[in-house]
């Protein structure tokens, strides 16, 4: 039990980290974000000023990294919430009324796995057009089969327990069932699923950057950047460590923190 | 004394044999770029163009130089007064290679007849769309009616889509003529790895000038570091271009180096002609008075891979003009915000979209400029998209303004036509919808002409004219640049990005 | 046992019409004319009009998708507008490079993350545990791309020691062809050995809790025989369901590593597809992979079935 709270804790301190930068990067940052130093372009690490050194426009790293914090973390809550939302409606509907509603609604989720998920944020990508709210759309939708799929497996979990058969007996309508017995429910499930998912949404969105299908110019995003420095791993790869380093370490808080969440509210584990 | 002398005629002799040309090279070329087909007819790409004039020869032919139209598979023309008709007259003994359903048989006007309507009826890009028929005078002569006066005709026949191609193969092989192709040329496809590897062997029954190149071996190496990469190891002799950054170590190297000649291209920002700010052109002035276009040069290509464009018409043309800054309207930052306050922008910017496709470069250009025209009152959007949603926003007039990148033959029409004829609104040549009946009169001047002098007059004209209404922004020409080994000899890079190992004038070996 | 598998292939059909479905919806979606991707820059609008009728594309979308569901439904998966040529053969092509790869990947995956499960659950709560549960979490949040980066990076540019990207070539001898699979394998690898390791791991630590084990070593059996002959062979077949679901992983991993590493794989061809308004293309070959994505996790969860009496039992009941 002390490991897992320590846990929870080192997750939670290097997501306050990064939502500390998102919210005050402004004073963090060293230089203006899109600040051009032409003379300076691909400075190393600690030359003229610039602490990871500048990109290929002469753009400071350091601080576009500090900016690139808020990209992330807006595309892990809004794809998140997106994902979560509707998946846990399909799942919900699809493990409680099961028959029909439930079987379309599985093989259509089924088909959505079937195919490799970055392709369909690619090919999400390519119907809604580039840009940081698409990219958050695509990314969530991606989510959905997923969460769906999640969802009704926790609903059907709990949907034969006696309180539910209790109320329904009693006449309890499906929809005051729902709320107020299911959905309290399944909520731990959702939460430790909801943060384990964080992660990837952040994954995704430099992925779809990485591909030049995220974030527009000149906004910083971490994807982006290595995108950017895909074309000089060999004059200045710097320019690729440092993004990435920060979406490693990002996503190890958001992980470790799922982890923990779940070793304390999943009841299967909990033993 | 004579001992020395001994010794020098030995070493003589032998530096003489090794760099004396040898009919026994193979030569290994680096692409980025991956050929998708080897029928002429389908093709769409450069680099199918290019592997495809292995096999396949054309009527006329560029030179290496690609300033000069030479005889090829015809030996001489002539041309009515009204540049409707052209008469070939054939060369005499020029047999196709082998294959499965003739048996090299002699080429003859026949064939022409057949390939020029073959590429008529199935090419999904017909290059040779003003062609109306082709009639047979006798085996050796072919008269080619056009449908209307084109005087750069002989410049589509140099396409690689006009090449003469044999009935029986064509029909025999059906859709599989792409991997079994078989033409007239001085080397025949003996083997084809897609994406990873082709090899051509020398056609030892070629008409014309023995090749001293034995064999030919392609490798697609998509990513442009790695092909430089491999030029330096010695992988391959020839790679297909090389990034700016690594320009220097190319330099440094021992065995290999960087060969550049201005190219065929130019790429700039087009502004909407018919909506949004950039009608004003108090607007589109402060647009070029805003920009130090040298400074963002040196930027993109801090090596010198590309060259600051102040027109429309590339270095590379025969057309281009060397004093075509004299028109131009140049970096002038304080002139820019006083046009803005002008045009009524006081206290709020201009904002504008641009739009550019997923080149790194040109989405670099898009963002440099934001940042630069920001310094004087613009607020500019930078929309990047993949490739086929920029050509459907961009073609249709919807873009306030888009990044152009254009690549052609050297012949002018090829730029000023496409790019600015009013006739081309609504594709991505002119997606600025330009209109303008003084440079379409031009255009259509030049169309009509033969002498190149008088064209080149008009051309210049057109494009001095298109300056001057400001839509059209260059940002640069780039050179082409190949990456060559030192014991590569005879090999000159091509304006227009083909790499000629054997063309008129070019007859490239390996020393051993 | 027999209804269970009848069951389960009956409901493979929707799911596929759906993949089929949907990926035709979203291409007809993607704004851009195929015709005007496909023909260039250079192509005048004549051109494109005629190019679009040989296509079928000024047709209804209800008829295109009609005509397509019967050519599929002759297995027949249409021509690729950029290569001319069937889809099917296209994607045989490519296939061997991606299949070495994912299954490179997934080897590296096994020998190293099962092991380390192994020894994580067996030292409980030590630091051998800390250390390997944090390994496997970077595995799980470091993006492959980035990792494939840094490896290039590292191996072929500052050390020289392997090549950077493309495939060998097989005349130059096997090490070359080797040579090159290795980067992208352990790229590709690093996500599902993450996943294994924590999958083995837990599972291994619920069969240790089981009743049977602690009665094994109340007999006072000697600690490695309970373990082999009883803890490992329990622990590791849930695992076998992990493998089966790392194959859609891996696929989706395959589209990234092949681009980083300039591979001519299936998935490069699918990305380049999408970005030239391939249509035929990636229809063809998102139903081909679906196709075996499908029957893959269906044979592991017949295998499954088998294995396990419990889960038996359980579809016997169903």
């Amino acid at each position: 039990m002390k490991f897992l709270n320590k846990q929870v804790i080192f997750g939670l301190v290097i997501i306050c980290v990064n939502i500390f930068s998102a919210i005050f990067a402004p004073i963090i940052a060293t230089h203006p974000v899109d600040d051009m130093d032409f003379l300076n372009i691909f400075a190393k690490p600690n030359e003229g000023g610039h602490i990871l050194g500048t990109d290929d426009y002469g753009r400071d790293i350091f601080s576009r990294l500090v900016y690139g914090s808020r990209v992330s973390l807006m595309v892990g809550i809004v794809a998140v919430s997106i994902g979560a939302l509707i998946g846990t409606f399909l799942g919900v509907i699809s493990g409680y009324f099961g028959g029909f509603v439930d079987a379309l609604i599985m093989r259509f989720v089924d088909a959505l796995l079937s195919f490799p998920y970055v392709l369909l944020a690619i090919a999400m990508m390519a119907v809604l057009g580039a840009g940081l709210f698409n990219a958050m759309l695509a990314i969530g939708i991606v989510m959905v089969p997923s969460f769906a799929r999640v969802m009704r497996s926790a609903v059907m979990n709990i949907k034969n327990e006696e309180f539910v058969l209790a109320a329904r007996s009693m006449g309890a309508s499906d929809l005051w069932i729902i709320f107020q017995h299911i959905l309290p429910n399944i909520t731990p499930v959702l939460i430790v699923y909801a943060s384990l998912n964080f992660a990837g949404a952040v994954i995704s969105e430099a992925t779809l950057s990485f591909l030049g299908l995220g974030i527009q110019p000149p906004t910083p995003s971490w994807g982006s950047m290595l995108s950017e420095a895909k074309n000089y791993l060999q004059t200045a790869p710097h320019m690729a460590i440092f993004p990435g380093l920060a979406i490693l370490i990002t996503c190890l808080g958001f992980n470790i923190l799922g982890d923990g969440l779940r070793d304390l509210l999943d009841p299967r584990l909990k033993k | 004394m004579k001992r020395w002398f001994a010794a020098f005629l030995t070493v003589a002799f032998f530096v003489t044999i090794l760099a004396a040309p040898n009919y026994d090279s193979v030569i290994r070329v680096g692409s980025d770029q991956n050929p998708t087909t080897m029928d002429p007819a389908m093709y769409q790409d450069l680099a199918s163009a290019q592997v495809m004039r292995n096999v396949f020869e054309t009527l006329v032919a560029y030179d290496a130089d690609v300033k000069e139209i030479h005889p090829l598979l015809a030996e001489s023309w002539e041309v009515s007064p009204d540049l409707k008709e052209w008469i070939f007259k054939l060369r005499k003994g020029v047999h196709f290679q082998k294959g499965r359903f003739q048996d090299g048989r002699e080429m003859t006007a026949e064939d022409v007849k057949y390939s020029f309507e073959r590429e008529i009826s199935i090419s999904p890009m017909v290059r040779i769309y003003m062609v109306d028929r082709v009639e047979v005078l006798d085996k050796y002569t072919v008269k080619i009616i056009l449908k209307y006066p084109y005087a750069p005709f002989l410049t589509v026949l140099t396409d690689i889509g006009a090449a003469i191609v044999p009935k029986e193969e064509c029909e025999g092989w059906k859709d599989q003529f792409t991997l079994h192709p078989v033409g007239t040329g001085p080397f025949k496809m003996v083997e084809w790895v897609k994406d990873s590897h082709m090899v051509f062997e020398r056609n030892e029954n070629y008409w014309g000038e023995k090749p001293y190149l034995k064999q030919i071996v392609y490798k697609f190496i998509p990513d442009k570091s790695v092909l430089t990469v491999a030029l330096l190891s010695g992988e391959v002799d020839i790679t297909s271009d090389i990034l700016d950054q690594d320009i220097p170590k190319v330099n440094a190297s021992a065995n290999a180096e960087a060969k550049m000649v201005g190219g065929c291209n130019v790429f700039a920002v087009y502004m909407n002609s018919i909506k949004g700010p950039t009608t004003d052109k108090r607007i589109r002035e402060a647009f070029f008075r805003g920009i130090d276009v040298e400074q963002l040069v040196k930027v993109i290509f801090p090596n010198g891979t590309a060259q600051a464009a102040y027109g429309p018409i590339p270095t590379g043309s025969w057309a281009y003009n060397p004093s075509v800054k004299s028109f131009y309207t140049r970096y002038d930052p304080e002139k820019a915000k006083q046009l803005l306050r002008e045009a009524g922008y006081e206290n709020k910017p201009v904002k504008l979209t641009i739009y550019t496709p997923e080149d790194p470069n040109r989405r670099k250009a898009a963002v440099i400029i934001q940042s630069m025209l920001k310094k004087v009152g613009f607020e500019i959007e930078v929309q990047s998209l993949e490739w086929g949603a920029f050509t459907a926003t961009t073609s249709k007039g919807n873009a306030d303004a888009y990044t152009i990148g254009w690549t052609w033959y050297p012949d002018p029409e090829f730029f000023i036509f496409y790019m600015f004829h009013s006739s081309r609104k609504g594709t991505y040549g002119n997606g600025g919808a330009y209109n303008n009946p003084e440079v379409d009169k031009y255009i259509e001047l030049g169309e009509s002409s033969v002498d190149q002098k008088q064209r080149t007059e008009y051309y210049r004209k057109a494009e001095e004219l298109i300056m001057k209404d400001l839509y059209y922004f260059p940002l640069w020409h780039k050179l082409v640049v190949n990456g060559v080994n030192k014991k590569v000899q005879g090999y000159k890079p091509s304006p227009d990005m083909m790499i000629r190992l054997y063309a008129p004038g070019t007859n490239v070996w390996v020393e051993k | 046992m027999a209804k269970y598998i009848l069951k389960r292939f009956v409901q493979v059909i929707p799911t596929l019409f759906f993949v089929i479905l949907t990926v035709f919806l979203i291409m007809k979606l993607i704004p851009g004319d195929p015709a005007m991707v496909l023909l260039g820059p250079q192509a005048r609008a004549e051109d494109i009009v005629r190019f679009r009728q040989q296509l079928g594309l000024d047709k209804p979308i209800l008829v295109q998708f009609v005509i397509y569901l019967k050519r599929v439904l002759t297995g027949d998966l249409g021509r690729s507008l950029i290569y001319r040529q069937d889809v099917l053969t296209l994607i045989l092509e490519r296939l061997p490079t991606t299949v070495t790869l994912s299954l490179s990947a997934l080897f590296i995956a096994l020998v190293i993350g099962i092991p380390l499960g192994i020894v994580a659950a067996m030292k409980h709560n030590s630091f051998v545990d800390l250390l390997v549960t944090i390994l496997a979490l970077i595995g799980i949040s470091i993006p492959i791309f980035w990792f494939g980066m840094i490896l290039i990076i590292v191996f072929s540019l500052k050390l020289g020691w392997l090549p950077a990207v493309g495939l060998g070539d097989i005349s130059k001898g096997l090490w070359d062809v080797v040579s090159h699979f290795i980067l992208p394998s352990l790229a590709l690898g690093i996500l599902s050995t993450g996943t294994i390791a924590r999958f083995t791991r837990s599972s291994m630590l619920e069969v240790l809790n089981q009743d049977y084990i602690r009665t094994a070593y109340a007999k006072g059996l000697k600690k490695t025989l309970i373990l082999y002959r009883h803890a490992l062979k329990n622990a590791l077949i849930p695992v076998i369901t992990v493998i089966g679901l790392q194959l859609g992983n891996l696929l989706a991993g395959a589209v990234l590593t092949e681009t980083v590493f300039a591979l001519p794989g299936l998935g490069k061809l699918m990305v380049d597809g999408i970005f030239r308004r391939d249509y035929m293309l990636v229809q063809g070959e998102v139903l081909f992979t679906a196709i075996v994505y499908i029957f893959v996790n269906l044979m592991v969860d017949i295998i499954y079935a088998f294995i396990n009496p419990k889960i038996r039992q359980l579809y016997r009941s169903v």
